[in-house]
């Protein structure tokens, strides 16, 4: 019986540790609430400084994410303990996934370094320079809802990055009390391909 | 900016593309920055594995910024894994080569185009018998073809042979041993339709993880209640991340496969549970030497392997050696049996695969939705290329083979080629040309697409005098390989170029270029027509057609030949097409008829054979031998294997016997040496070590120890460990709860490190039917250093 009294302890231990390294702190961002968001100087900063931010984490925009925190060992029941809900553990925000269905989620998220420590990685010299997040989503006029600049294949719950928990706060929704994202917000034209228009392009 | 003809087309028929969509004039034109202009996607297959992911490729300004899944293909349905999303930045690593180089006074000096084809076609003429090509699974089709075309019809030689040899070998001698005919009935669709899943030897969750996942997410999206329905079965000798999910991990002692699979057979006869109706239509008994077997014969030969003798040899249980006979016996079951190196790199390679599937025709379970077993394969082009065109040392295009009178004269007809140029004789296979070309046999060597100085077994011997030789190499990036060469040529790489890639599954998928190629460097098909034609002009007499003209001239439309060999011709008219036609009209025979190359532009791939129907509709085929699937099984057969040489129809169950390894651990070498690959990097690494993410996330390679041994031998994580064999040694760290968890007395090493080669300790027996080298076993010992 005495051992049953470890297991919270332990999984607290398990969690913290996931948790420790995240590049996101939650309560540098909870403080900006949309009277914040009021002054578009200030937004336009913080926009510019999230986009940074998020785009350390990816080769290119619209890239899975790498994995900001050490990822050992890795397995999907360990990965949905912190990134099944949203929430804050420990005063990091860690994001719900948008596929919960899918579970081999390395995948396609990298760990940002080696799992094993006793070997260093060099530096990779490449003139890669990927896709860049766009600055705002592409919409017809000023006053009609934004359409959505990325495809919504495997990021169907909206919710997962633009909640009001988000932690990027450019990225939260200024109205969450509407939940039916897709009535008012549509994908942008370029960023579902079809066959017809990659056929159209020249044959050398 | 001077905008070239090319980029012209490309502007206008992408607005034109866009107004015909009617979409919304380019996002930007009200409000904010949008979407980065000009960014448009192309569709391509991956550049990695024989899964053959659709992939989007994103180009913005002549280079490409991004990929993602293509949503729309059959195969993958938008997912792909971590080496698919970078593979747009393998274009891009600083060390690109990006100009020939000859070797002058031990060094790499960079020399002009003219230079380097004008020496290779001085080199190739003075020697020409004496001359090889070593090629890859990874050639596109038409680049596969040129080379096969140049080599056995202008050279008259048939040292070709592709690194296919060293993945797929015993895969084809299988297919074509069992079935007569190369290539798996079953497609990716199995995947969603079986209730059990048996991986022979295989980490399909780091090599072919899109499938897996195709598997996984199918099973967990179903309710618990169903779930529990869906078994994975692993049978392997190290625990992966496969294994992980499994619902059972049966674990064996390496090489003992070829009992379990014969114990499985021996438990469906001696148990009355086999498809009667089925064997009786569909199959007959042969014995090892090809005699004749019955059926009471056949079960005579497999008394050897009860389960309670299995289990002793093999360290599974008896009671799970049964639960995989019941689960064979179940008539309800739908089993599917995947399998990739761990069966084909084995000095039995061969015999593995006929008895995987005499497991599977015993139990008719094959040719059926669900049901069937299905051989995975390693490179994307592995099928398209290497086995469909045929760029092995004893094949013509087509499932035709130079030994066979009638289709060498096919090839000889089609091409104009002079009568009896195609020399009857096979050619060296891989490791016999490696030996040749280490003992002087072969004087000469084209190497493409391939790294054979990282990547070959047992290297110390093998690679031995390579330096020596006037080695060209065509490669993307330094690489063991270029190190060694007289020629380095910088090629074109991916969506650099056109090309065509044949998958597992028989899909061929086709691709346009996206960008240039960086620099001088040039696709690896115009490499091979500008040596052609240099010799052509020259005056070698193979290189001529019946009428005197060029053997591989390139015509348009009109039947005008055009100047291919020019780069500036080349690089503005489609010569994959071309190629691609015409070698269509060499799948006829064997009923592997792949689509035209017009079809295939409008298509995410289509699986062969692909035949037009009354309403003049291109139809592929999802199950090959399969009435109302396949449109050359006959009226009223149901189930027609009509590859069978005997011309019965009928797929041969062979009586294939337990045979021990070459080389197992002794007193000496006390350890199973495994090698094989992880997730992040492809084969040698030389294109994804490039790639910052990948690097970082996996950058060296190491040694995997069971914590058992490693407690034992007073080994903990992150210590030296010198790995020796009979033929040479290495060091690397320590890994001991790494990716995988040997069993005990194994170890693994992950081949990907370019700076640690495991190839120096790997032995080079391989399988005589099918000459694949076995990478997965040999005896080493280690030796903690201070």
């Amino acid at each position: 019986m005495r051992y049953l009294a470890l297991i919270p302890l332990l999984c607290a231990g398990a969690v913290t540790f996931c948790v420790t390294t995240s590049l996101v702190d939650a309560k540098s961002t909870q403080d900006i609430t949309p009277s914040a968001q009021a002054n578009t100087a200030d937004s336009d900063t913080i926009a510019t400084a999230e986009r940074a931010a998020r785009a350390t984490h990816r080769a290119f925009y619209t890239a899975p994410p790498i994995v900001p925190h050490d990822l050992y060992p890795a397995s999907a029941s360990n990965c949905l303990v912190c990134h099944s809900k949203k929430g804050t553990y420990f005063g990091k925000i860690s994001p719900r996934t948008p596929h919960p269905q899918l579970t081999n989620c390395t995948q396609c998220h990298l760990p940002s370094k080696p799992a094993f420590v006793y070997v260093e990685a060099d530096l990779v010299e490449t003139s890669w320079k990927g896709l860049e997040t766009p600055t705002a989503a592409p919409r017809a006029n000023r006053v009609i809802p934004p359409t959505m600049p990325h495809r919504k294949f495997m990021r169907e719950d909206c919710q997962s990055c633009h909640s009001y928990q988000s932690p990027y706060t450019s990225m939260r929704t200024p109205h969450p009390q509407r939940m039916n994202c897709a009535q008012c917000h549509v994908p942008a034209a370029d960023t579902e391909f079809t066959i017809e228009k990659a056929r159209k392009l020249p044959v050398r | 900016m001077k905008t070239s003809r090319r980029d012209f087309i490309r502007q206008s028929a992408h607005l034109a593309a866009m107004a015909a969509l009617g979409a919304a004039l380019p996002a930007g034109a009200a409000g904010g920055v949008p979407l980065p202009d000009g960014l448009h996607w192309q569709k391509a297959p991956c550049r990695f594995c024989g899964t053959g992911c659709g992939v989007m490729v994103g180009v913005k300004g002549g280079r490409v910024v991004a990929v993602q899944g293509d949503p729309d293909c059959g195969v993958n349905k938008g997912l792909l894994c971590v080496k698919g999303y970078y593979a747009g930045a393998i274009l891009y690593g600083k060390d690109r080569l990006t100009h020939p180089m000859i070797r002058k006074d031990g060094k790499h000096v960079k020399a002009t185009w003219e230079e380097a084809i004008e020496l290779i076609a001085d080199n190739v003429m003075k020697d020409s018998d004496r001359f090889s090509i070593y090629g890859s699974g990874q050639w596109t089709v038409p680049e596969g073809y040129i080379n096969l075309k140049f080599i056995k019809a202008g050279l008259s030689n048939n040292h070709l042979d592709p690194n296919a040899r060293l993945c797929m070998a015993s895969a084809v001698v299988g297919f074509i041993t069992t079935f007569g005919v190369d290539e798996p009935s079953g497609c990716y669709e199995d995947l969603d339709e079986c209730d059990t899943v048996i991986t022979w030897g295989n980490n399909w969750a780091e090599m072919h993880p899109v499938l897996f996942s195709r598997f996984m997410d199918r099973k967990r999206s179903l309710p618990k209640y169903q779930q529990s329905e869906i078994t994975y079965i692993d049978m392997g000798t190290r625990k992966t991340r496969s294994s992980s999910a499994a619902n059972y991990y049966l674990e064996f002692v390496p090489q003992t496969d070829l009992a379990i699979a014969n114990c499985i057979c021996y438990q469906l006869i001696e148990n009355d549970t086999y498809d009667k109706e089925f064997v009786a239509q569909h199959t007959r008994f042969k014995a090892n030497d090809g005699a004749d077997l019955t059926i009471e014969e056949f079960k005579g030969f497999l008394d050897d392997y009860t389960p309670e003798k299995v289990a002793e040899l093999s360290g599974i249980s008896v009671g799970h050696l049964k639960m995989l006979g019941e689960i064979f016996g179940d008539p309800k079951r739908k089993v599917l049996s995947l399998w990739c190196m761990g069966v084909n790199q084995h000095t039995r390679g061969t015999w593995m695969n006929n008895l995987i599937y005499n497991v599977h025709l015993l139990a008719g379970k094959i040719a059926k939705p669900g049901s069937t077993p299905f051989s995975l394969t390693g490179q994307p082009s592995a099928c398209g290329t290497a086995r469909e065109v045929g760029t092995l040392a004893h094949a013509l295009p087509g499932g035709r083979v130079v030994k066979n009178e009638e289709h060498r004269k096919d090839c000889e007809d089609l091409w104009n080629a002079v009568p009896g140029c195609i020399n009857p004789k096979p050619g060296f296979h891989t490791v016999r040309m490696f030996e040749g070309l280490a003992a002087g046999e072969l004087t000469s060597m084209w190497v493409q697409v391939t790294n054979p100085a990282h990547s070959m077994p047992h290297l110390h011997k093998n690679l031995a005098n390579a330096e020596d030789r006037f080695l060209v190499v065509s490669d993307v990036y330094p690489t063991a390989t270029t190190r060694l060469a007289k020629v380095v040529l910088p090629s074109a790489l991916w969506v650099e170029k056109n090309g065509i890639f044949g998958n597992s599954e028989r899909r061929t998928q086709q691709w346009f270029k996206a960008v240039d190629p960086p620099g001088e460097a040039r696709d690896d098909l115009w490499q091979v027509l500008a040596v052609a034609h240099r010799m052509y002009k020259k005056g070698f007499k193979g290189l001529r057609d019946r009428d005197g003209n060029f053997l591989l001239a390139i015509r348009d439309e009109n039947g005008k030949e055009i100047e291919a060999w020019k780069w500036e011709v080349f690089k503005d008219f489609n010569v994959d097409r071309v190629l691609f036609e015409e070698y269509r009209k060499l799948t006829f025979k064997k009923h592997k008829d792949v689509a035209p190359y017009d079809v295939l532009v409008e298509h995410h791939g289509l699986r062969w054979p692909v035949v037009q129907d009354d309403q003049g509709v291109w139809r592929e085929t999802t199950r090959r031998f399969v009435e109302h699937e396949d449109p050359y099984v006959e009226e009223g057969k149901g189930i027609q294997f009509y590859g069978a040489k005997a011309g019965d129809d009928r797929a041969i169950l062979w009586a294939r016997p337990y045979e021990a390894p070459p080389e197992v651990p002794d007193k000496d070498y006390p350890l199973w040496l495994c090698t094989g690959r992880v997730l992040e990097h492809w084969h040698t690494g030389t294109m994804t070590q490039r790639v910052k993410e990948l690097h970082n996330a996996m950058p060296r390679a190491y040694v995997e120890f069971h914590p058992i041994d490693a407690r034992e031998m007073g080994i903990q994580d992150g210590d030296k460990i010198r790995i020796q064999s009979r033929r040479g040694s290495i060091v690397l760290p320590a890994w001991v709860r790494g990716r995988g968890l040997p069993q005990r007395g194994m170890i693994f090493v992950p081949f990907f490190d370019e700076t640690k080669l495991i190839n120096e300790v790997t032995l080079d027996a391989y399988c005589p039917m099918s000459k694949e080298p076995d990478y997965k076993k040999c005896a080493v010992r280690v030796e903690k250093l201070a």
